[in-house]
């Protein structure tokens, strides 16, 4: 690793840290009974949202009957990969943080070199920078897949930059293993493959949709059916089904009128992140960003947005990397300045509400 | 509106690999086609919000952008029938310069919401293409000041008379 490796590493960790210190002195300020530090990123890091179940999926596994065997609606590589540390650490929540932490310092490396094969040094950083920044962002630290697909993703894409297409395969199919997304990275290798027309080495780019099938394979295994898992998102506590766009986006629009608590921190929120996302995607056909990331960037998001009932938009969209890349592309020095101003101080907010315990999954 | 924008970005991004792949290489006249595009796209909207406005406010208090409700269509047949009236326009556009126009027309807005109107029209216009493409006809431009007005005054009448 290069100096600069380091210095971006830790200037995207310092940042997150930094926001977590910062709403522990206000929580404290305001509220003098809250807990220490440490208790705190305990539970909020190990038991919001999905983390116990990735943390139960690393210890016990997944389970064919009981009580359980719902949890296995969630991808088997990031558990697998806390049960591994955790013969080292020997506590499987400390290893969730600690992997998600250092996959996340990775990530923020290959998004600055990724963006330094395209672009100047502070064109770079703004990118970085922006996905350090991301509102969502506190996701990174704790025990969810956020960190590791970001790195898997910008692993693939990177490789793919570089048209090296086995090592696409190879972080692709890892990448789909992690997370259902993951398989939407064939869509960019292929496209790069199809527009280069130069490697016999592209047919690797298939082994990307494998992850997903190896999932499959786990289901119907351990199920008894390759698709066992869509049957227990349909069911309760998620009641995630397939949608189109239309019809999931005015459902936010109506649950947040019925629910303003919920408006701003989440379908407000996924409303808003749809129509700037499409609008960045959009501003990068313009300005010529390199397709297969705006290939990547549409189909995860109109995918993502296929979710009926979804309530963690704001954390799915943290890993739609090509926002950053293309964030990347704006020249105007303002726009930039306004982009991570405003970049900032929602970051500060939703970090600060999490730690507090709201609803933001 | 955001089923509108996903089907925008892909089909924006079509045009790109077209593009890339060498197939469309007349960049002028891709960019020439995106804003007429464009402004077919953007005509077709204005008719579907003003349709449901005289909805909301004459028929039923419904949402201005609920199509099933003022007309009658499911999302995949509005987005046939949008796709259906560009490509239509974009062929009669080749054939007489400033053809898309058509659109602006007293009940065009049929085209929008009928999906054998908009079938029809995009067949009949791929013929008319096919036939005076290359001939130089153009469509005189709509030059005197009244017309314009009184074109969307007539839209806007026809519009709430079939409503």
């Amino acid at each position: 690793m290069k100096k600069i490796d380091w210095k971006v590493a830790l200037v995207a960790l310092g940042l997150h840290w930094l926001a977590i210190l910062a709403a522990y002195c206000l929580m404290r300020g305001s509220d003098p009974n809250v807990g220490s530090l440490f208790s705190l990123l305990r539970e909020r890091f190990t038991t919001a949202g999905d983390a116990p179940h990735y943390l139960s999926i690393a210890t016990e596994g997944y389970q064919s009957t009981g009580e359980k065997a719902n949890l296995i609606v969630f991808y088997p590589f990031y558990p697998l990969l806390i049960a591994l540390f955790t013969l080292v650490t020997r506590n499987a929540a400390l290893s969730g943080i600690l992997l998600s932490q250092v996959c996340y310092c990775a990530a923020s490396v290959v998004l600055f070199r990724l963006l330094a094969k395209d672009h100047d040094e502070r064109a770079a950083w703004q990118g970085t920078l922006l996905m350090a920044l991301y509102p969502f962002g506190i996701f990174t630290m704790g025990v969810f897949t956020e960190s590791l697909f970001l790195l898997l993703t910008l692993l693939t894409l990177y490789a793919i930059r570089k048209r090296r297409y086995g090592a696409a395969g190879a972080f692709g199919f890892l990448a789909a293993f992690t997370r259902t997304q993951g398989m939407l990275l064939l869509a960019p290798a292929l496209y790069e493959w199809i527009v280069s027309r130069k490697s016999r080495r592209g047919w690797f780019v298939f082994c990307i949709p494998l992850g997903f099938g190896a999932y499959l394979l786990i289901n119907r295994v351990l199920q008894g059916s390759f698709f066992r898992f869509l049957e227990h998102q349909a069911a309760p506590p998620w009641y995630q089904t397939t949608k189109w766009i239309s019809e999931n986006l005015a459902q936010h629009f109506d649950m947040a009128q019925a629910y303003p608590g919920l408006a701003f921190i989440i379908y407000g929120a996924q409303i808003a992140l749809y129509f700037l996302t499409a609008a960045a995607l959009f501003y990068g056909l313009w300005r010529g960003t390199r397709t297969c990331y705006l290939v990547y960037g549409a189909a995860y998001l109109i995918f993502t947005y296929f979710s009926g009932w979804m309530i963690s938009g704001g954390r799915y969209m943290l890993c739609c990397v090509p926002l950053f890349l293309i964030a990347a592309d704006i020249k105007s020095e303002r726009a930039r300045r306004l982009l991570l101003a405003a970049s900032t101080l929602l970051f500060a907010i939703y970090t600060y509400l999490f730690l507090r315990g709201y609803a933001i999954m | 509106m955001g089923g509108f924008v996903a089907v925008a970005l892909v089909a924006a991004l079509g045009v790109r690999f077209f593009c890339e792949m060498g197939w469309l290489k007349n960049r002028a006249r891709v960019r020439q086609n995106a804003r007429t595009a464009l402004c077919v796209f953007f005509t077709g909207l204005c008719w579907m919000t003003l349709g449901g406005f005289y909805h909301q406010f004459f028929r039923a208090n419904a949402s201005v952008w609920d199509i099933a409700a003022v007309w009658g269509l499911n999302d995949l047949e509005m987005y046939f029938c949008f796709a259906a009236c560009i490509a239509g326009a974009l062929f009669l556009d080749g054939a007489f310069r400033g053809g898309w126009r058509i659109v602006w027309l007293p009940f065009a807005f049929y085209l929008y919401v009928n999906p054998m109107a908009a079938l029809a029209f995009c067949a009949v216009s791929a013929v008319v293409y096919g036939t005076l493409r290359g001939r130089g006809f153009a469509v005189p431009r709509f030059s005197a000041p009244w017309l314009m007005p009184a074109l969307i005054l007539l839209g806007a009448f026809a519009l709430f008379a079939c409503l």
